[in-house]
Formats: C-alpha cells, structure tokens, sequence
C-alpha cells in the first residue's frame, strides 16, 4: 500500500492506494493522527480493499474528529463494504474532495 | 641434594603450565551452550573464562537481551555504559592504551563489541599480565566472544519457545472458554428448522453466536467483532454476555431495544479496544412464523421465499461502538413453510481464492436459491463450498452461520 498525504487550504486529504487491511491499518491511522489540519479528508478512490481492520480505524478517526472528518469518492469494492456493514449510513462519504470541502468553506 | 634446576627447563615448565590453564580456559568457554541456563550466569562464567584465556587483570560484561539489561565482572563489576557506547560506533574490536575512556580504569583495555538479532552489548577486557594485548589475544577473545554471543542466542530462542508455548496454552484455554460460551446445541422452536455453525479462522475468533429460548419465541444472535484474535475474542465475550443479559431482563424485548442497549454498555470498552461490532438480533415466533430483527451492520441477511430468488437484507444501522446510540430499527420477515433466513453470511463472502477472488454474494445467494434439504444440511453446504472455494487452505475469517427454514407445524 502507497499513502498519500496532501495538504489542502483547510484540510489534510489521505489517500491509502491498494489494499486496506490489518497489515497497512496502522500505516494509515499514523497517517491520521499526524495530519496537519483537524479537518481530515480520507480519499478512498485508490484503495482497492478493505477489510474489519481498516473500517476501524475509519470508524476510530470519526470518533475522535466527529464531523472534522469525512470519506470521499469509495472505490465499487470499498462502497460495497461500507454498505453492508451499514456505515455509509453513520459515516460522512462524499461523492469527491471538492465536495467534502465545500461545506468547511461555505461555514 | 642439587636442586638446582635450568632457568631455561623452569621458564618451558612455566610456559607449559599457562599454555594448559588457557587450554583449559577456552575449552569451558566453548563447551556446549546450555539453553537452561541464566544470562547472568553463563554471561558471569564468560567472563571469568575469557579473563582467564586473555590473561588479564578484569573483565566486565554489559549485555542487552530483548530489552533486559545485565552486567558482569571479574573481579568485580563497573559501570561499562561509556565502553558500550565506544564499542557501538566502532562495530568492531579495538584496543586502547588508556582504559579510563572506556571507564574500566587506566590500563591498556581492548573492547569488543557484542551485536545480534535481539542482542546488544560489549565485553571490556583490562590490564593484561603481559603488559599489552597482541594480535593472537584479538584471536582467542574474539573466538570467545563468538562462542558467547552462540550461547546466548541459544538461551534467548530457548525463552522464547517456552513464551511461545505459554501463549499457545493460553490461547487454547481461551478457546475452550469461548467454545463453553456458545450454545452447546442448535436451538429448537415449533414452526421453525433452525441449525447454527461456527468455525474460528484462528484458535480463537471474534464471531458470536447466540440463542436464548423463551416460549413460543427464540431469541438468535450473531455479531463480529472487528479484527481477530484474543482482543476480539475478549470483547466478543463482553459483547455476547451483555446481549444476553438485556434478553433474558427485558420480557419479550424487541431486538433492536436489545441492539440499543448493549451498544450503550459496550461502547466504551469497544471505543478503548479502537474496535466496532456488528450484531443482529432476531426474534422468532412460532404463533406467527415470523422473524423481527435488527441489524447494526452486520453482514446481510438472505431471504429465500419458496417461491422466488434469494435476496439480500441489507443492515439499517452502524455497528456497536461507531456511536453511542445505535439507530437499529426493527424489520420484520413473514415466513411461509419452506421459506428461508441466513444470518452471518460474511465469513462466507470475503472468502478468497488463491487467485485473490472473493467468494462473493452471487455464489452465497446460488447456494440458497438450489436448497431444498435442511437448516443443518444447508450450513455444511455452504462451509463446504467456502473451503473448496478456499482451496482446502484455512478459511481467511470466522465463518458464522444461522439459518432458519420456516416448517409446516406451528405452535
């Protein structure tokens, strides 16, 4: 797995590429908690996999941050996921990064 | 009498005489290392030994196995941190003029260090008879230290085999507990076949599987714990007791009252453990052959009516532990005989093949839609289909299952 991290005007965006798992969780949730901005964006496009272990430390990240944190653009495989398990109810998933900042921007 | 010897006859007996002592030295510095014994121990003998061989004034150990610190010396032992730090940069054996700089007083000292997996540490030799160390005493130390570092590493992978094998115990008692926590039979209602399995990917898994019987009615759980292991199967227990427990207190509780109240007891161990669980909690009723139910994120439900497809039920809520109040709602299924509810189906759906293909929901939903036998023959079925599907290796997750087929008798 490949992490990217990029700062925006008002929030850090990560993006975890490949497989999403117990083995590259930890990666991931490092990459979180070291943002620089309290808005923590995590882009799901690239991520390919996702299992227990990765949901969560999503589902961690929402906890500590509430509403500061959102997903963008889940691949088919990780969307698929998120509904099964009923998260895509609870967590805050945007269709792309331009619309999970747009209401930091608008407030 | 002459007593009068040879000086030279006395200097070859004397020469012989230290030659034997050293032989002696090197032969219990490098007899057979036995992995009962203590650090400390063999590192005291090590030392004695190789002050022996190098004939030197002192010897001094600092040795750093796994993270525990020990120290020896002969005579005596001093604070060797400085020669550590000495002999850690330069990764090799050095000789210096002046001790003081490796804090083992002013005579000629040579250091060397001690470096492997899990393994850290030096041995200062001091004050040589001979006056000075020479390049056959870098020799023989370096064999001695060789010998030692041998030996050490014999006695950590002997400790860490014993750990191994505690840990291995202990994960075998927790499976039987958790096996004692799950119901030792498949539970049994008028109006209803019910047949429920579980298979643990690891000795012990994080799934739960539960019923409670009330009359007329049953109460089935199942639930996942995310992650594996003894964390999850700790918490899968908190998880289980605390639903039973609202079952059996709350009569004729509905299901996602008791989803609602066990998310609210476990929230914080499950916010601490940095885990969530699913959980569905289905109430059966034989005066009506129905099925309420509630699911907080846990795997789709498969409905099979007799007379069409199987379809998929998918969750209305979060897991436990994503928030503090979970917004379960409950559903209810009305079943006519020959009807057909799976639960826990995502053990059997993230399954992969060797080429990385997951079994998936079409393959699960086939299994469903051919079924024409009973509640027990149709879990085998899809337990063996998920190991075939598997290539016969260890399934990738715990494989949890309940299915209930609607019969003609009622209550």
């Amino acid at each position: 797995m490949q992490i990217h991290t990029a700062n925006r005007a008002n929030a850090t965006v990560v993006q975890p590429a490949g497989r999403f798992d117990a083995h590259t969780a930890d990666e991931v949730r490092a990459a979180i908690q070291g943002a620089h901005h309290e808005r923590v964006i995590v882009d799901l496009g690239a991520t390919g996999f996702i299992d227990s272990t990765g949901l969560a430390v999503l589902v961690g990240a929402y906890r500590e941050l509430g509403e500061a944190f959102a997903l963008t653009s889940p691949s088919p495989a990780v969307r698929i996921i998120l509904e099964l398990t009923g998260l895509d109810a609870t967590l805050p998933v945007h269709a792309d990064i331009a619309a999970a900042l747009a209401p930091q921007v608008a407030a | 009498m002459n007593t009068t010897v040879d000086p030279l006859l006395t200097s070859a007996l004397s020469e012989l005489d230290d030659t034997r002592r050293r032989l002696l030295a090197l032969c219990d510095l490098t007899a057979a290392p036995a992995p009962t014994l203590a650090v400390d121990v063999a590192l005291e003998r090590s030392v004695r030994d190789l002050a022996r061989l190098l004939r030197c004034e002192a010897a001094y150990a600092l040795v750093d196995v796994d993270g525990t610190t020990t120290v020896a010396g002969h005579p005596r032992v001093v604070d060797l941190t400085s020669a550590l730090v000495f002999a850690a940069r330069s990764g090799r054996p050095v000789t210096v003029a002046d001790g003081s700089a490796l804090g083992v007083g002013d005579g000629p000292a040579l250091a060397l260090p001690l470096m492997a997996e899990g393994i850290e540490g030096v041995i200062a030799l001091v004050g040589p008879i001979a006056g000075a160390f020479d390049p056959s005493d870098h020799w023989l130390a370096l064999t001695g230290v060789g010998h030692l570092l041998t030996m050490l590493e014999t006695i950590r992978l002997h400790h860490r085999t014993i750990e191994s094998t505690r840990v291995q115990a202990e994960l075998e008692l927790a499976a039987t507990v958790q096996e004692r926590l799950r119901p030792a039979s498949s539970p049994r209602l008028a109006g209803f076949d019910v047949a429920t399995g579980s298979t643990a990917a690891r000795t012990v898994g994080g799934d739960l599987l539960d019923h409670v019987s009330r009359p007329d009615h049953l109460y089935l759980t199942v639930g996942d714990v995310s992650g594996k292991g003894l964390a999850a199967a700790l918490l899968m227990a908190v998880v289980q007791l605390a639903a039973r427990r609202w079952i059996t207190d709350l009569p004729d509780a509905a299901p996602a009252t008791v989803v609602a109240a066990t998310n609210q007891e476990t929230y914080d161990a499950l916010v601490d453990a940095q885990m969530f669980t699913s959980m569905c909690i289905a109430r059966l009723d034989s005066r009506d052959r129905t099925i309420t139910y509630a699911s907080a994120g846990q795997s789709p439900i498969v409905h099979r009516s007799r007379h069409g497809d199987a379809e998929l039920l998918l969750p209305g809520a979060a897991p436990l532990g994503v928030t503090s109040f979970s917004a379960a709602q409950d559903e209810i299924l009305r079943l006519a005989p020959g009807d057909i509810a799976l639960f826990g189906t995502d053990g059997a759906i993230d399954q992969r093949n060797r080429e990385g293909e997951a079994f998936g929901v079409e393959r699960l939903l086939a299994l469903v839609d051919t079924h024409t036998g009973t509640a027990a023959q149709l879990i085998t079925r899809i337990e063996d289909a998920v190991r075939r599907f598997g290539g016969g290796a260890p399934i990738d997750d715990d494989l949890t299952l309940a299915v209930v087929i609607a019969t003609e008798d009622v209550a």
